[in-house]
């Protein structure tokens, strides 16, 4: 198990070079790791992430290679997210059975933030009678991919970053598909049909379940390629589910937290468990921090009842010995949190032991893990101006991209993982207000550029781009889509009365594959019509030295 | 690192020889996304408010290393060197353009750089600073590989442009591009052509340009012969040197180079 920065190995090793990595005049520096408060705005929430389980070596978020990991990958950006289309995406598996629960990781989580499946992943509906929360329940804890993203407070209200302004349905529904079907501005308040399906508890009962067709096999899986190619951390423990075919679960390599061993629930932010029924109120989550629902929770332990306020229904939902499989480390971005009461002994414990052993935790986190470590990757300390808030992000990876900051570290999963070769616009943010190819920015050499994500875009504009997309029938599949948005923001904010050919050549860097180019442009010079004027200046022209007036359409 | 000086980025240059400077990140991002490449340190040069400047420095233009190519496309710019400005109308997307800087272009070892013909056709020259002090070298056709370590580009020499300047860009295959720079110089009536993409770093054309100066008539500036510009380009492309692909894919390329040539001569001189 590792970190989410764990598999690119650096996480864990005391680092020597973080100190002379603070970013000077940012005011980083003065802020240690973990210390929260120490930056303006850091709790906006943004940073409250748990990365909560990886239980296996593999991850069904496939991805390259998980390089970038986190990210759906090619089957979680395509594949419809009604329920019994996963079985026809993947290979023959009766419509009627539940998709092992590795595919929900795949699919219905593309991102790590994308909705934040936190625990159980959204059941689709018409699943197999018996299949939940029997069998699929033993499931999920091999699947290897949990994310339970747990803020580590309440979002301010009105705060940027984060809140029901966000694109992000504040419901706790579990739901990835971005703000496109939203209203003006707004999040979709729910998931619609998508993922309106109760979330079976995974946790619900032990692990002698029947193990699925479609499972990662122990020996499908080789940490030891992906040690090679992409110098990934070997993931440690054993896969809990041999004589499964693990074509189906190209590892991602990119694992969320966890030494099992050494976590406990220490780390549990002081959120309203929603009490013996399991459910958050919801309207606290934030907005990539939408756990999902647990409604069918079968035995939530009693201590969990007694924390205050807010979060975490999917380990309200956990029975104590199943979630002690899951903790929710601290995230290093918050730091520890409050303790909560322990949990009793994991049924998994066989998982533990080689954990720590293998990945490293994350530097300051957990101290088990510092025994035995690959060798260290230079990480430094930063602060990102995202969305009108200072973020703070602890002991990062030097080499990690912006869109792996946004989306992994502060939750900001609007920007899509697209190629990470800057190709496909789906990872687009303003930087000074101009679009950038979020992939190809370093994170820890942006400074205090001001970095502005789709989940940022509030007011009249994006709605009315949102609105034109919408009615031109420019969304297909969607992924390409907040990136769209957000190019199209770019231009109109710059001309706000751009002729067609001025909108295609903004939007050249966005290849969209669903219905192509004529729709999106459509959708823009609609947008364009239908705002006033003056309606829509959030960036004004001068607002960067780097970004000249007419950068967006390359002139 | 985040330097706020050109000063204080060489010496972390010196002080740390595997720290690999980055400006806009784009050509170093995707490898490193693609786990090819892991960086030991990285020295980020968006604080460096002396690269994102450029000036009039006699008859020439210094162009500071740090300008985004969204910024070099600009009209200021347009009007120093039209041929870099064109060069960054047609680089890559608007995202890439809004990062991407003038000096990490340079840089790069791969032979998609656009800048190396427009600067090897401007017979600009490069001038890079480190911990030693500054040194100055003419762009030749690979100028990132005469970066010594702990060197960081600061900037380009350009002459401010005399005459018409032209570039043009075509795909030969996936992922790469034929780019060609003329840049002619209506005082003195020389003509420089340099050809990237084709082969590592740029190619100048000295005799197709030695003989396209003679094919202008020195009183309009223009050809004597429309066919002119066609035939330039299949000298231009005669000269390239041999690549080593196959014999096909050399052929293409020849072709796409001539061609691209010839509409390019054709837009700056044709009668």
């Amino acid at each position: 198990m590792t970190t989410a920065d764990g598999e690119r190995g650096m996480t864990g090793e005391p680092d020597e070079t973080a100190g002379s990595w603070a970013i000077p005049g940012d005011g980083s520096a003065a802020a240690p790791p973990g210390s929260a408060s120490a930056v303006p705005g850091l709790d906006a929430g943004a940073s409250g992430f748990f990365y909560a389980v990886d239980l296996s070596a593999v991850d069904g978020g496939g991805g390259r290679g998980g390089s970038r990991g986190g990210d759906g990958g090619t089957a979680g950006r395509h594949t419809p997210p009604g329920g019994n289309e996963y079985a026809g995406d993947y290979g023959g598996m009766p419509a009627s059975e539940p998709p092992p629960s590795g595919f929900y990781d795949t699919m219905a989580a593309p991102g790590m933030g994308d909705g934040g499946f936190a625990g159980g992943m959204p059941a689709p509906e018409g699943v197999g009678p018996g299949g939940y929360p029997g069998g699929y329940a033993e499931e999920t804890p091999p699947s290897g991919f949990f994310h339970a993203f747990v803020p580590a407070a309440e979002p301010p209200p009105g705060s940027p970053g984060f809140g029901a302004d966000h694109g992000f349905p504040a419901d706790g529904t579990s739901s990835w598909r971005p703000f496109v079907a939203g209203d003006a501005g707004e999040a979709p308040e729910d998931a619609g049909p998508l993922y309106a399906a109760p979330i079976p508890d995974p946790y619900a009962t032990g692990p002698e379940a029947q193990p699925h067709a479609g499972y990662p096999a122990p020996g499908g899986f080789d940490p030891g390629a992906l040690e090679t190619t992409l110098t990934l951390p070997q993931i440690g423990g054993d896969l809990p589910d041999p004589g499964a075919s693990a074509e189906l679960h190209p590892p991602s390599g990119y694992f969320h937290a966890v030494s099992i061993g050494d976590t406990d629930f220490g780390g549990l932010p002081s959120g309203t468990f929603g009490g013996a029924d399991g459910f958050g109120s919801g309207a606290e989550f934030g907005s990539g921090a939408v756990v999902g629902e647990m409604p069918e929770v079968q035995s939530a332990p009693p201590s969990f009842a007694d924390l205050e306020a807010g979060f975490g229904p999917d380990l309200a939902a956990l029975p104590p010995d199943a979630s002690a499989a899951v903790p929710p480390p601290a995230d290093p971005l918050t730091g520890p949190m409050p303790a909560a009461e322990p949990l009793g002994p994991s049924p998994m414990v066989h998982l533990a032991p080689a954990a720590p052993a293998d990945v490293p935790a994350m530097p300051g986190t957990f101290g088990a893990g510092a025994a035995a470590l690959p060798p260290a990757e230079p990480v430094v300390s930063y602060t990102l101006n995202v969305n009108g808030a200072l973020q703070y992000v602890a002991d990062g990876w030097i080499g990690d991209s912006l869109l792996t900051v946004l989306r992994d570290r502060l939750g900001l999963s609007g920007a899509k993982d697209g190629c990470g070769q800057g190709v496909c616009g789906a990872c687009t943010v303003l930087v000074d207000g101009a679009p950038a190819a979020a992939c190809l920015v370093s994170a820890a050499t942006l400074g205090m550029r001001e970095v502005t994500t789709v989940e940022g875009l509030v007011g009249p504009g994006p709605a009315a781009i949102r609105q034109g997309l919408i009615e031109q029938g420019a969304v297909q599949c969607g992924y390409c889509i907040p990136g769209v948005v957000v190019s199209a923001h770019a231009l109109l904010a710059r001309i706000p009365r751009p002729d067609e050919a001025t909108v295609r050549r903004a939007l050249a860097g966005h290849p969209c594959r669903c219905v192509g180019p004529n729709r999106m442009v459509a959708g823009v010079c609609a947008a364009a019509a239908a705002t006033p004027p003056d309606a829509d200046h959030e960036i004004p022209p001068d607002a960067s030295a780097f970004a000249p007036a007419g950068a967006e359409d390359g002139r | 690192m985040l330097p706020l000086s050109l000063r204080e980025a060489v010496d972390a240059l010196a002080r740390e020889p595997a720290a690999l400077p980055v400006a806009g990140g784009t050509d170093l991002m995707p490898r490193v996304n693609a786990g090819m490449l892991r960086p030991r340190a990285l020295v980020g040069l968006s604080g460096l408010a002396e690269l994102r400047a450029w000036q009039y420095d006699g008859a020439t233009a210094v162009i500071g290393s740090g300008l985004t190519w969204a910024r070099l496309a600009g009209p200021d710019l347009a009007a120093v060197a039209p041929a870099l400005a064109a060069a960054a109308r047609r680089l890559g997307t608007p995202q890439i353009r809004m990062m991407a800087t003038l000096g990490g272009n340079l840089a790069s070892r791969t032979r998609e750089a656009d800048a190396v013909p427009v600067l090897a056709a401007l017979e600009a020259t490069v001038i890079v600073a480190s911990a030693g002090g500054m040194r100055e070298f003419v762009c030749d056709a690979r100028p990132g590989a005469q970066l010594r370590p702990g060197e960081l580009i600061t900037g380009v020499r350009v002459p401010v442009a005399q005459g018409p300047q032209e570039f043009a860009k075509a795909r030969i295959s996936t992922g790469f591009h034929a780019t060609v720079a003329l840049v002619a110089d209506a005082r003195t009536g020389a003509v420089r052509c340099a050809v990237g993409g084709i082969r590592p770093g740029a190619e100048r054309a000295l005799r197709a340009e030695a003989w396209l100066a003679g094919r202008i008539d020195p009183g309009t500036g223009r050809l004597v012969d429309r066919d002119d510009a066609a035939r330039f380009g299949a000298l231009v492309a005669e000269g390239l040197s041999p690549g080593d692909g196959s014999r096909a894919a050399r052929a293409h390329e020849a072709r796409v180079v001539a061609a691209l040539v010839g509409r390019a001569a054709e837009r700056v001189w044709a009668p």
